[in-house]
């Protein structure tokens, strides 16, 4: 008995370390945005005139905007492309599965510098509209996201029962409507995680977005990462907390749906873990 | 036309998947509003001859008529039958009601036709009170009387049902027998019940078609089959039976071990001299503790086990070279221990002949298959 104690609270103890690793340096970037100092690696006092200075840096809020814009275009482009092959693969498989499985896991393998440098001199190549606007930096991202929706949407679709299909058409559904209203609905967590997933790692790409970028169109990172003398301000902070504040809100969104349709809690932590 | 509406008709009907023949040159009549039983062991082609009627897969060769229409090609959507499945396959995003509702919805019945056709099919199977729960909060029961309110409220002409109880408990089981026979001869659909418990299709059939390797080896009621089991197998597969191998006589059988088996009426199919089996029923042997005196009919040897069932005894001889085994009712029933020497003999009437084909099918008894030749 008590050395079951001793071993549980010294797992609690643990697991606490592990949360304040993790989120340390969060808080300390949310904290840090209330400073009113000039930059977050120094604290005076409580302030929240950065929040406001946030709002005038236009180089700062266009280069949110352009994350934005890309996040938003990239994540429907990759979800209209990763369901449907995730759905073929998981539905249709044949002598093609392997060698597209093959390719996606080369998408989400190569290291980005190389996807960056040779995506660079394709578009180099094709010129135009590949060298202008944020056309580039949405294709860019909408590969890889493409790629992981796939992979997520294809393993919810292989754990559904096929029955379920048959079940529909027994009940004499046309194979179109039993798509929309058995199918879809049931991957419909795993589009949505996809979906999730899509949009934070377009949000977070530095490297093959820097080497794409056109002349002056900035992603939020890649103005964060280019700030001058790395010098960074709280109010770069501030708008890190805005962006964690709406992941947050986000996630808390999406696990309502899933709740609304019918997912336990668990089902819904392992939809967003990929299982 | 409509005196056919729930008659089934397979033709000849031949499935294969690959090279693997699932189902085999297939004949089965299934006669509007009867409850039709296919009983086999695994694998021997059940699922499949339902998917065929229910449109999933679509047979290779031959036909299927379905209330006098033929269904080539006739999509499962289109076609005036609903399945129970195995494992229910509930829509686990919609509520029971949801789940219940979908076919009408799918054929466009008026909204107030359709709750007021949902509550009668939850009301048949008593999970009116349970309209609003998901299928994960339920229990295996209760998801199972779902399934079937799902199918029925459609009114189909043919209701297709694989191993509808096969998942649940013991006693659930025998109470949710009686009542969907029940509910089939209310409703007068026809039912095509696939089990592979010989049990339930007894009791619960108006007639049984006996499949073994993709054919339909006997297909007759209850009685028939127990009584004039058409084949060996038959005769091993419905209840349980005693196999003897030996020769066919001008009388019956003369077995290999030297029992002579005389029979009120031989099977004339099987010519004197060919090789042949004798079959006699656990519950149709004698057991008396003296020699009877006689020399057919009867089998010496002594007594291995003793078995209580409720009501019956199970005895295990052992005789020279197999087992024989014995089911007397309690009641009158001769008290003999282990190692009595004991006779077993039998009526006449009693003793089945068959042909020897199915020898390796049936004689799963170590000892007979011990035997030299
Ligand atoms: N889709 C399929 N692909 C390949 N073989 C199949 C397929 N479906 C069934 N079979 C084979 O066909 C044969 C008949 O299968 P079926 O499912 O009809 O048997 P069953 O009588 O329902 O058996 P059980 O009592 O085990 O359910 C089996 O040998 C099975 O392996
Ligand atoms: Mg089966």
């Amino acid at each position: 008995m008590k050395r079951y104690f001793t071993v549980s609270s010294a797992l609690g103890v643990w697991t606490g370390a592990v949360i304040v690793f993790l989120f340390t340096p969060i808080a300390f970037l949310v904290a840090m945005s209330f400073n009113d100092y000039k930059s977050i690696f120094k604290w005076t006092h409580f302030s929240t005139r950065w929040w406001g200075h946030m709002m005038q840096n236009t180089s700062l809020t266009s280069s949110v905007r352009v994350s934005l814009e890309v996040a938003f275009v990239s994540t429907a482009l990759a979800l209209i492309l990763g369901t449907f092959a995730g759905l073929a693969l998981a539905k249709r498989p044949g002598k093609w599965t392997a060698g597209f499985v093959g390719i996606i896991l080369l998408i989400l393998v190569t290291p980005e510098i190389v996807d960056g440098a040779g995506q660079l001199s394709w578009f180099v190549l094709l010129g135009g509209p590949f060298r202008t606007g944020l056309t580039p930096i949405v294709l860019v991202h909408t590969v890889f996201s493409s790629a992981v929706v796939t992979l997520i949407v294809r393993a919810r679709v292989a754990g559904l029962d096929e029955r379920l299909e048959e079940a529909a058409a027994d009940l004499f559904a046309t194979p179109r409507r039993a798509f929309f209203e058995v199918t879809l609905p049931l991957v419909m967590p795993a589009v949505l995680a996809g979906g999730m997933l899509a949009f934070t790692l377009s949000l977070d790409n530095v490297v093959s977005t820097s080497f794409v970028s056109p002349a002056g169109v900035t992603t939020f990172p890649n103005y964060v990462f280019g700030l001058s003398g790395g010098i960074i301000r709280p109010e770069v902070a501030a708008m890190a907390t805005l962006f964690i504040a709406s992941t947050l809100a986000a996630v808390g969104l999406v696990a309502l749906a899933l709740r609304r349709g019918g997912q336990s809690g668990t089902e819904i932590a392992a939809t967003f873990t990929g299982n | 036309m409509s005196q056919d509406r729930g008659s089934v008709e397979l033709v000849d009907v031949t499935k294969r998947f690959g090279s693997m023949v699932a189902v085999d040159t297939l004949n089965l009549d299934v006669h509007a509003g009867e409850f039709l039983s296919l009983l086999g062991p695994s694998g021997c082609g059940k699922t499949t001859t339902l998917r065929m009627l229910a449109g999933f897969e679509q047979p290779d060769e031959g036909f299927i008529r379905i209330s006098g229409e033929f269904v080539q090609g006739v999509p499962a959507y289109k076609r005036d039958v609903n399945t129970v499945f195995q494992q229910y396959a509930l829509f686990p995003h919609m509520t029971v009601a949801e789940n219940v509702a979908y076919g009408l919805r799918q054929r466009h019945v008026s909204k107030s036709d359709i709750a007021a056709r949902v509550t009668e099919a939850l009301d048949m199977v008593k999970m009116r009170p349970l309209a609003d729960r998901k299928p994960r909060q339920m229990s295996g029961g209760q998801q199972q009387r779902v399934a079937l309110a799902r199918a029925l409220v459609n009114r189909p002409s043919v209701l297709l049902l694989d191993e509808p109880l096969g998942a649940l408990d013991r006693k659930l089981r025998e109470e949710m027998q009686i009542e969907l026979k029940l509910l089939q001869s209310q409703l007068g659909i026809t039912f095509v019940f696939v089990t592979h418990d010989q049990e339930e299709a007894m009791g619960m059939s108006d007639r049984i078609a006996i499949m073994l390797d993709g054919h339909v080896e006997q297909l007759a009621d209850p009685e028939t089959v127990y009584e004039h089991p058409s084949s060996a197998f038959v005769a091993g597969f419905i209840g349980r039976n005693n196999f003897w191998k030996g020769v066919s006589t001008a009388q019956g059988v003369h077995a290999d071990d030297g029992t002579e088996f005389v029979a009120s009426n031989p099977e004339e199919k099987v010519a004197p001299g060919q090789p042949a089996l004798a079959a006699i029923r656990p519950e149709c042997i004698h057991l008396s503790s003296t020699d009877p005196g006689h020399v057919i009919n009867v089998i010496e040897g002594a007594v291995a086990g003793v078995s209580h069932y409720g009501d019956v005894l199970q005895y295990v001889v052992r005789t020279a070279d197999r087992d024989v085994l014995a089911l007397l009712p309690r009641q009158g029933a001769v008290r003999l221990a282990p190692g009595d020497p004991v006779w077993c003999h039998w009526q006449a009437s009693e003793v089945y002949q068959f042909s020897a084909e199915q020898a390796d099918l049936v004689l799963q008894d170590p000892a007979a298959e011990a035997q030299p030749g």
